[in-house]
């Protein structure tokens, strides 16, 4: 009887015995050691799966254990007496090593990973922040909203405006006509300087518009195109989506690298690219929002893109004099030049719109 | 090779080293499986995870011709995650009524500490084995509460003069109440040791800190003269002052980290004893510097998949400096009483497999 080579372990010592280990074709199992044999039923050895080429250790229902290193014979025994290769432990055992010891398996299993963290980012997380922002209540988000503008303003990032006030007073009667027209109502305008051109909306509807936006425009009609775009963000409530969603995402990232200080560390460069993702796809939304309302009041589309292609201009030229600014981030508006592509689209679809009602 | 040498009679003490084989392409295969198979399972399969990770680990640990078993079941890991689970979430829960509710829960929950840290010592130690003997923790419930809740407050109150005491005490509690088999383990360490590792610890994040700053001050200033300090430009300073910020907070961790631990983790093997037999690890602080640092670096690169190399990385380094000297490498040790509950009922109820950050 051919047998495999392995180590006996009584369980009691750490004595080390040389012994040959057998399966016979009637279910049995024996280990000849020191010139006696022990006969077991192999249904009664605990098994374990095998790992890479690590030793196996046999648990014997005595307390023993038998260490198997040569795993290529162990298996080879199994296949020929046909027996179960996990009788008691670890079920799908080889199933597992069949997935992770080979290049097909472990490419699998990036497949999915990646799928799975692709899909989630696509739609899973989205489908998680409208459900958080649906039961997180307007009085909670006003508040935190709140919270964050007093905290620009004691930071200094946020002075107080320079505007005329009747410069204010015909913004603002264009921001509240523009409420009314939407039924966007948790909304309200507010007026700073910044130093740099820019507009942004904070959770519970504030809107913060920067003088020197109003001055880089050429006329009303492109500050209330501003305004549209940013009432779009509040009316889809897109700052505490963006929140819910890249948190959602970190949870999601700590199962993948098992561990929440590596999970934060290596979010650090996947977060960049969902930050952009994300925001590009409320910014499209907020646009597609202004292009409703400027129609409606009688606005060219592109008046949006035309300040908007100004404002990427200045934000490079600020770029390059003082290394950017510090509320970017709160107002990332990228791909100028596609959403100048949409603004004029929608104009046409609106002027073919009217043509066919003719 | 010397660690094939077999006993050569008591006299001669013989230092042998540990061994570890394994690859960081097989343990990649192995742990974007698991990867895979986590996130398909929501979670579930973390556990049957974990302990195919550790047992690929502990198999290619080897001292002397037999390699290490880990023979958890992932069944009580399960239940003690489900257990962490239900916890952390009625915290969570706790701080959406009230942050006082939150403080008493954790008041409330400090009792359980010394259980939580007995039960999780002695599942991964009952769980190691080496030659079919298995390690143990024997240590009670009362002296865990004072080296870890009581000897938190005392480093509170003393305004942590008492930190590195508690330490030692800490490590002499975990050392000395771990047996292999029934020998229990001996330790040899003094305090004042301790204290120095943290007087080095305190002057060089002292410096670290006060330094870093004084230089972020320095350059912060030069950027402001440079553009001419336009009162609207504060801005880019702010940014760049928290740039600098988190830079400086990395630099402390990074050193803690490869100082701290590694001095600490070398002082406790080093002091450790089984019987007549001594343990030695003489891990480096710059090889550990440099392995912590690079390995961010890649981690951050890879979007996480360079985690499996990482672990291998730092696990081939700690692992290949540990020593082990006896003076009879072929000695028998005897298995503890508490062998024979874990051999008869490996799957015995009331097992959590609790984890702590490690």
């Amino acid at each position: 009887m051919s047998g495999i080579p392995c180590h006996y372990y009584d369980g009691r010592t750490s004595r080390r015995h040389d012994a040959v280990l057998a399966l016979t074709a009637r279910g049995g199992l024996v280990i000849a050691c020191e010139g006696a044999d022990e006969r077991l039923n192999y249904e009664d050895v605990r098994i374990p799966g095998r790992v890479a080429d690590t030793p196996r250790y046999l648990h014997l229902p005595d307390g023993g254990v038998c260490e198997v290193q040569d795993n290529d014979a162990l298996d080879g025994e199994q296949a020929r007496t046909r027996r179960d290769p996990e009788p008691r432990a670890d079920r799908f055992g080889r199933l597992r090593h069949r997935l992770d010891s080979t290049w097909r398996g472990a490419a699998a299993a990036l497949a999915v990973t990646a799928a799975i963290l692709y899909s989630f980012t696509e739609w899973g997380a989205p489908a998680v922040a409208t459900v958080a922002v649906a039961a997180t209540p307007p009085e909670v988000e006003a508040v935190i909203g709140e919270n964050f503008l007093t905290l620009l303003e004691q930071l200094r990032l946020l002075k107080p405006s320079e505007l005329e006030p009747n410069r204010r007073n015909e913004l603002l009667a264009a921001f509240e006509e523009m409420r009314r027209e939407t039924g966007v109502e948790d909304a309200d305008l507010r007026f700073h300087s910044v130093g740099v051109p820019n507009a942004f909306a904070l959770p519970g509807g504030t809107v913060v518009l920067t003088d020197s936006l109003v001055e880089l425009a050429e006329d009303d009609e492109e500050v209330i195109a501003v305004l549209a775009h940013e009432l779009g963000h509040v009316s889809g409530r897109h700052v505490m989506r963006r929140f819910a969603q890249t948190s959602s995402m970190l949870v999601l990232w700590t199962a993948f690298t098992g561990d929440v200080s590596v999970a934060t560390l290596s979010f650090l460069g996947p977060d960049r690219l969902l930050a952009q993702r994300y925001s590009r796809s409320f910014e499209n939304d907020a646009d597609r929002f202004a292009f409703d309302y400027l129609l409606s009041a009688g606005i060219p589309p592109t008046r949006l893109s035309d300040i908007i292609q100004r404002l990427s201009g200045a934000d490079r030229e600020a770029g390059t004099s003082a290394g950017g600014n510090a509320l970017d981030w709160l107002a990332s508006h990228p791909g100028a030049a596609e959403r100048a592509r949409n603004a004029t689209e929608a104009a046409k679809r609106a002027r073919e719109g009217a043509a066919a009602d003719e | 090779m010397n660690e094939e040498q077999q006993g050569n009679g008591a006299g001669e003490p013989q230092a042998r080293r540990l061994r570890f084989t394994a690859s960081g392409w097989e343990y990649f295969r192995i742990w974007i499986v698991n990867v895979a198979l986590t996130l398909l399972t929501l979670g579930i399969y973390s556990a049957w995870a974990k302990v195919r990770a550790r047992r690929y680990l502990y198999g290619n640990v080897w001292l002397g011709d037999s390699a290490f078993d880990y023979t958890a079941n992932p069944v009580a890991i399960l239940r003690g995650r489900i257990l962490v689970v239900i916890v952390l979430a009625l915290l969570t829960f706790a701080q959406f009524f009230s942050i006082l509710y939150y403080y008493a829960a954790l008041l409330a929950l400090m009792p359980l500490v010394p259980w939580v840290v007995v039960r999780a010592r002695s599942f991964q130690m009952r769980n190691s084995r080496y030659r079919g003997i298995a390690l143990d923790f024997q240590g009670k419930y009362w002296d865990a509460a004072v080296w870890y809740p009581l000897s938190w407050a005392a480093s509170v109150a003393t305004l942590g003069l008492a930190r590195p005491f508690t330490v030692f005490g800490r490590d002499r509690y975990l050392v000395t109440e771990s047996r292999f088999g029934n020998q229990p383990f001996g330790f040899a360490g003094k305090p004042r040791p301790y204290y120095g590792m943290y007087v080095v610890t305190a002057v060089v994040v002292g410096v670290l800190y006060i330094g870093g700053i004084v230089a972020l001050l320095v350059v912060l200033s030069a950027v402001l003269a440079a553009t001419n300090s336009n009162a609207e430009a504060a801005g880019p300073d702010m940014r760049l002052f928290l740039v600098g910020l988190v830079a400086i907070v990395a630099a402390v961790s990074l050193f803690v980290l490869a100082y701290l631990r590694t001095r600490l983790l070398s002082y406790r093997w080093s002091n450790t004893q089984l019987g007549e037999d001594t343990f030695r690890l003489d891990l480096s602080v710059t090889e550990m510097l440099w392995l912590y640092s690079s390995n961010a670096v890649l981690i951050l690169a890879t979007f996480g998949l360079f985690i499996p190399f990482a672990r291998i990385r730092v696990l081939r380094y700690v692992v290949g400096q540990f020593s082990v000297t006896q003076t009879d490498a072929e000695r028998i040790f005897e298995a503890g009483e508490s062998q024979g509950v874990a051999a008869t009922g490996a799957e015995a109820a009331g097992e959590f497999g609790l984890e702590i950050g490690i």
